[in-house]
């Protein structure tokens, strides 16, 4: 009787990261969708400038974009900060 | 509780994505109105949305949470009957909803109330320290919640999307998207003001036009916005045909065009040093003064970019009138943009140009000097204790005052023209083109 083939090191390496993997990417991929979002409302505002929009006005939606930016990487960061901390101070079974 | 925070973390994202979804558009709407409405400066502000984010945040997550709790156990309803009952303790739903509430309330009070920070942090500390108390209390008891490992559909396109759009984002410039919106801009621009269009066209659809030009030339000069030369030429012949034959009957609308004029030939030579292959700028820092003392900078054969800082900054001559112009300019394209002179008196000019260059100085207060204006286009500039030099050449003035100054104009018609037209307005802004 032949003994069961040897796992491969990615059969090995892959299972147990699988679902940590996926979690993650299912949220740096939301990062980048509201990350593109920025963008094309970035490259909307410059658009606005070149047709006339008045300084005051634009200066309110620049603002507005600022601080989108600035929380979109304050929530993402501290996001994946306290993931690294549960991760690490969890309780193993 | 490392359990239960564990689990808000890593395993259920639809309540984790509302709960951003509501922190992100509270921090925006917070950091946007302490800005806009409080004036208060960057740092602070930055320092306020990062804590309100971390009150807000796990505060958010366990209120959502709760909600879908109570939901799923259909007792929604009787909410009522639970803080009225006897059995109601801080473990039950109900109880950390109402501190969350509680505390986030106080913390916008206390926003508005207090004008001490230290004191609208500790209350934020507090709400946090709170929040995480709820959610522990909240996930003693198993929600439930749904594990799915695979990403959906619309996850995955909706990345491949973005991806692309990212990946994408440093190949286009948006120099290149305003310069093809002001080019487009300018050729209904130059279509509106064609000669036999324009000379049937009512006075206030004429000053609409013109009005139209200015606003396309202003916003392009203040956004450094490049646009086609050529384009912008043809518009700028246009114009000036336009202005010659076209007899609106109304001085407004005389002034309307002549003010989109000399716009235009500005920023035609404002656009010459923006397309100038690595055209340099000179910042003038503001630093201790943000004044500066020159001897002369000759400026040849070249294009170059003078920028004032936003404080303002100033230029000032040595004391030497055998130096002749601060900035003798030849065969070069020049911009001046909030760079302010004094001369002192002492017969020292800004700036002297060849006819083969083409100068724009703008915003600035030239005091003391001995200016000619030939050639030169001067939009908004106030000249104050200057002898003024002017000779019967083109001449561009835009919103150019002239405060207690000498005339020095040649004896031809049109100098007198122009010497009799500044005189008439006094101390108050001049714009006018010589020949229109």
């Amino acid at each position: 009787m032949k003994p069961p083939p040897k796992p491969s090191f990615r059969q090995k390496l892959w299972p147990p990261i699988e679902p940590v993997v996926l979690i993650l990417l299912r949220d740096i991929i939301l990062f980048f969708i509201v990350l593109a979002a920025l963008l094309v409302g970035f490259a909307g505002i410059a658009g606005l400038k070149a047709f006339g929009m008045p300084e005051e006005r634009l200066q309110i939606l620049e603002t507005i974009h600022f601080w989108a930016y600035t929380t979109v990487a304050m929530l993402f960061l501290l996001d994946m900060v306290l993931k690294t901390i549960l991760e690490i101070v969890r309780k193993r079974p | 509780m490392i359990d239960s925070l564990r689990h808000f973390f890593w395993e259920d994202s639809q309540a984790r994505r509302l709960a951003y979804a509501i922190t992100a558009f509270l921090g925006i709407l917070h950091a946007t109105t302490r800005t806009l409405v409080f004036h208060r400066p960057e740092r602070q502000v930055a320092i306020e949305l990062f804590v309100l984010v971390l009150v807000l945040n796990p505060g958010v997550v366990a209120l959502s949470y709760l909600v879908n709790l109570l939901k799923a156990r259909r007792k929604l309803f009787v909410i009522h009957a639970y803080i009225k009952s006897p059995r109601f303790t801080l473990n039950q739903p109900i109880g950390p909803l109402i501190i969350i509430i509680f505390l986030l309330l106080i913390y916008k009070l206390s926003h508005f109330i207090s004008a001490h920070i230290h004191i609208t942090f500790l209350v934020m500390g507090l709400t946090l320290v709170v929040s995480l108390f709820a959610i522990f209390l909240s996930f003693r008891k198993d929600t439930a919640s749904s594990r799915t490992y695979r990403l959906s559909q619309k996850e995955r396109y909706g990345g491949l999307v973005a991806c692309l759009i990212l990946l994408s984002a440093p190949r286009l410039s948006i120099s290149k998207v305003q310069a093809a919106i002001v080019n487009q801009r300018l050729e209904r621009a130059a279509s509106s003001i064609e000669p036999d269009k324009a000379a049937g066209l009512p006075s206030n659809q004429l000053k609409s036009a013109y009005q139209k030009i200015a606003s396309i030339a202003n916003t392009s000069i203040e956004y450094k916005i490049p646009a086609n030369s050529d384009l912008v030429e043809k518009v700028k012949n246009n114009l000036e045909v336009t202005l010659k034959a076209a007899n609106p009957g109304r001085e407004d609308v005389r002034r309307s065009g002549v003010a989109a004029f000399i716009a235009l030939v500005a920023y035609a030579r404002f656009n010459n040093v923006l397309i100038a292959v690595n055209a340099p700028t000179v910042l003038l820092p503001h630093g201790e003064t943000g004044n500066y003392m020159l001897s002369q900078v000759p400026l040849k054969d070249g294009a170059v970019w003078w920028q004032g800082s936003a404080q303002g900054s100033a230029i000032f001559a040595i004391l030497d009138p055998s130096l002749g112009a601060v900035f003798p300019i030849s065969h070069s394209s020049v911009v001046f943009n909030a760079v302010n002179f004094n001369a002192f008196g002492m017969r020292r000019a800004f700036v002297e140009t060849d006819d083969e260059s083409q100068v724009v100085i703008m915003n600035a207060t030239i005091e003391g000097a001995t200016q000619k204006l030939d050639a030169i286009v001067w939009l908004n500039i106030k000249f104050k204790n200057s002898q003024i030099i002017y000779s019967g050449g083109p001449l561009y003035l835009g919103d150019v005052t002239f405060e207690n100054c000498q005339f020095q104009f040649g004896s031809d018609t049109e100098s007198q023209k122009v010497l009799i037209q500044i005189k008439e307005m006094g101390n108050q802004p001049v714009t006018l083109v010589s020949g229109l």
